[in-house]
């Protein structure tokens, strides 16, 4: 186990809140800062970087003392897909009270619509 | 990918009208305690059994009914005797009769348990002999048609319907982050329904890419061929059939997350930092932890915090040499009131010394000004301050170069590349808010306030020993 790993581990361990993990890297949610996202011009992550300075562990003034030489934007992709699925399980009864008709109706549960099998 | 989660969205049962059947049945069915013979299965139809205690005969089995025992403290012999065995009196606990009454009837010869019947009523039928169940008849009503007649099978349906969900956030390092935060919606539906038994109502599965693609632009194309393989090994939209149940929809929700990596450099050495998604997670190897630049020893710091007020001085007086020489203008007045209202004097004190300020200008020789702030000239801090104070008005002169010059002097071992990076760090302290540049410079900083702390503690608990042998020494003499 790595020196990161165990970084992160102690921190769940602490109570923190669920921290995704990037190998190789140290990862905090810090949440409150805004990030000019659109922008690649480096003079804007000055305040950025001045921000998170104390939450990363660097000195006061991250930003401002230091020479940001490029900034890469990109967007990644996140799906969030969910598929339902309909569990059937047929089961023999018996009753001793006659309530029940045979109306005829299809004794195989694939011939009812879904609709029908959840409200029948 | 992230986790599948699994969740039980509605359950739901049914009959399937079309399976019942009704069938005719005996109302009454033999029964099952006696076997059909309507005798009590526990005394077998007697009503009573055998005392186990008398074995039936209902005398006492300890005095075989005679209703007496032999004394237990003569043995029998109705005397009591002597160290020497000679007879001394008649036995005290029998009266000499060498007999008592029996302890297991009290002396009535009969069994205690039956009360001398030799036998019991049973319990289960209460005497009569009968099974309790039937009453004698040897048949109960029929369980499956509860006497009716009839009865009817039937089948049931139990429906399930459970949703699987999975995040996709791409197969680069940075995936774990972006299924982990958020960014803009760009497309949020049903993407496929059906209606029965892989009966699919419709599939918006292309129109959903060319939404999400669009949204994206040509960089989302290798992503979209991942998210495709994710599908099909996950939802029912590629392989219906595969989860062994009936499929019923498929939703996605598409979210565009924006990823900035910075790349910076500090003291020369290059580092970056990942900043992802609209919960801002933040990324890195590595940070830088102090500024090069202006690092110290512990000596030194110390040094630096046991002077900070008189360096908070030393600082307002270079400033205020700097700024007299071409008049003080609102900016670097502010400046020099700041920092005139951090040192740790009276009000009364902080005006003199304000109004000593203006004795600093171009009519002190530069020799004077010199022994007035000596106390600054062991820093680069010093050399940056200065800059900083000459470029606060942006009217830079020759005047202003040439004292940075005679300054540097001071500073032997600093190089021309050096001096340059010292000015671009007073720039960036003037970008900074005033109080905390003027803190950074005299470094009133929560570290230095420690530093105090623990240099005074230690002072103090050197003393307390020092005393303590000095009281020992004393008595011993």
């Amino acid at each position: 186990m790595n020196k990161v790993d165990a970084k992160q581990k102690s921190k769940k361990a602490d109570g923190n809140q669920s921290i995704p993990q990037m190998t190789g890297h140290t990862v905090i949610k810090v949440g409150d800062i805004r990030i000019p996202f659109g922008s690649s011009n480096p003079e804007d992550y000055v305040d950025a970087l001045n921000k998170v300075a104390n939450k990363i562990g660097s000195f006061d003034f991250l930003g401002t003392f230091s020479d940001i030489e490029s900034v890469e934007c990109s967007n990644a992709l996140k799906v969030e897909t969910s598929s339902s699925f309909v569990h059937i399980e047929v089961e023999n009864c018996e009753q001793s009270d006659q309530l029940l008709i045979n109306d005829g109706s299809s004794i195989n549960p694939l011939d009812y619509s879904i609709k029908q099998l959840l409200s029948k | 990918m992230g986790n599948v989660k699994k969740n039980i969205e509605n359950q739901h049962s049914f009959v399937l009208g079309g399976s019942v059947k009704t069938y005719d049945c005996n109302p009454s069915e033999r029964c099952g305690r006696c076997g059909g013979n309507g005798r009590c299965p526990n005394c077998n139809g007697l009503g009573s059994y055998k005392c186990t205690d008398c074995g039936g005969s209902g005398t006492c089995r300890k005095c075989q009914g005679s209703g007496q025992e032999r004394c237990h403290y003569c043995g029998g012999s109705g005397v009591e005797r002597d160290y020497n065995g000679r007879v001394t009196r008649s036995c005290g606990m029998c009266s000499g009769k060498g007999f008592s009454s029996c302890s297991g009837c009290f002396g009535f010869g009969e069994c205690r348990s039956c009360g001398g019947s030799g036998e019991h009523t049973c319990m289960s039928c209460d005497g009569d002999g009968n099974c309790s169940d039937c009453s004698g008849s040897g048949e109960i009503t029929c369980s499956r048609c509860n006497g009716s007649g009839k009865y009817q099978t039937f089948q049931k349906s139990q429906t399930t319907l459970y949703r699987k969900s999975w995040t996709f956030g791409g197969s680069s390092p940075l995936s774990n982050l972006v299924e982990n935060t958020s960014g803009t919606v760009i497309y949020n539906d049903t993407v496929a329904q059906w209606s029965g038994a892989l009966k699919q109502e419709f599939n918006k599965e292309s129109q959903s890419h060319e939404i999400i693609k669009s949204s994206l632009g040509d960089a989302s194309v290798s992503l979209l061929e991942e998210y495709n393989k994710s599908l099909s090994e996950n939802s029912s939209l590629k392989n219906p059939d595969a989860q062994g149940d009936i499929p019923y929809d498929v939703k996605v929700k598409a979210e565009s997350v924006p990823v900035v990596k910075v790349n910076y450099k500090v003291n020369g050495k290059a580092y970056s930092i990942h900043f992802v998604g609209n919960d801002t997670i933040v990324a890195y190897n590595d940070v830088p932890k102090v500024l090069e630049t202006f690092k110290v020893t512990f000596f030194e710091k110390l040094k630096l915090s046991l002077s900070e007020t008189k360096r908070l001085k030393a600082f307002s007086k270079m400033a205020a040499y700097i700024f007299n020489r071409n008049g003080l203008d609102s900016n670097e007045s502010k400046l020099l009131n700041l920092m005139v209202s951090k040192l740790n004097m009276s009000d009364s004190k902080k005006k003199n010394f304000y109004e000593s300020l203006r004795g600093y200008n171009e009519s002190m020789p530069y020799d004077v000004f010199k022994k007035q702030v000596k106390s600054l000239f062991i820093s680069k801090k010093t050399l940056t301050f200065a800059w900083h104070c000459m470029s606060i008005d942006k009217d830079l002169s020759k005047d202003d170069e040439d004292l940075f010059n005679k300054l540097c002097e001071e500073y032997a071992s600093i190089t021309p590349e050096e001096r340059e990076n010292l000015k671009n760090m007073a720039l960036r302290f003037s970008k900074m808010p005033e109080g905390s540049a003027i803190d950074m410079y005299a470094d009133l900083s929560c570290e230095s306030k420690k530093i105090r702390g623990w240099f005074w503690f230690g002072l103090s608990a050197t003393a307390i020993v020092l005393l303590i042998i000095l009281c020992f020494f004393l008595n011993v003499l």
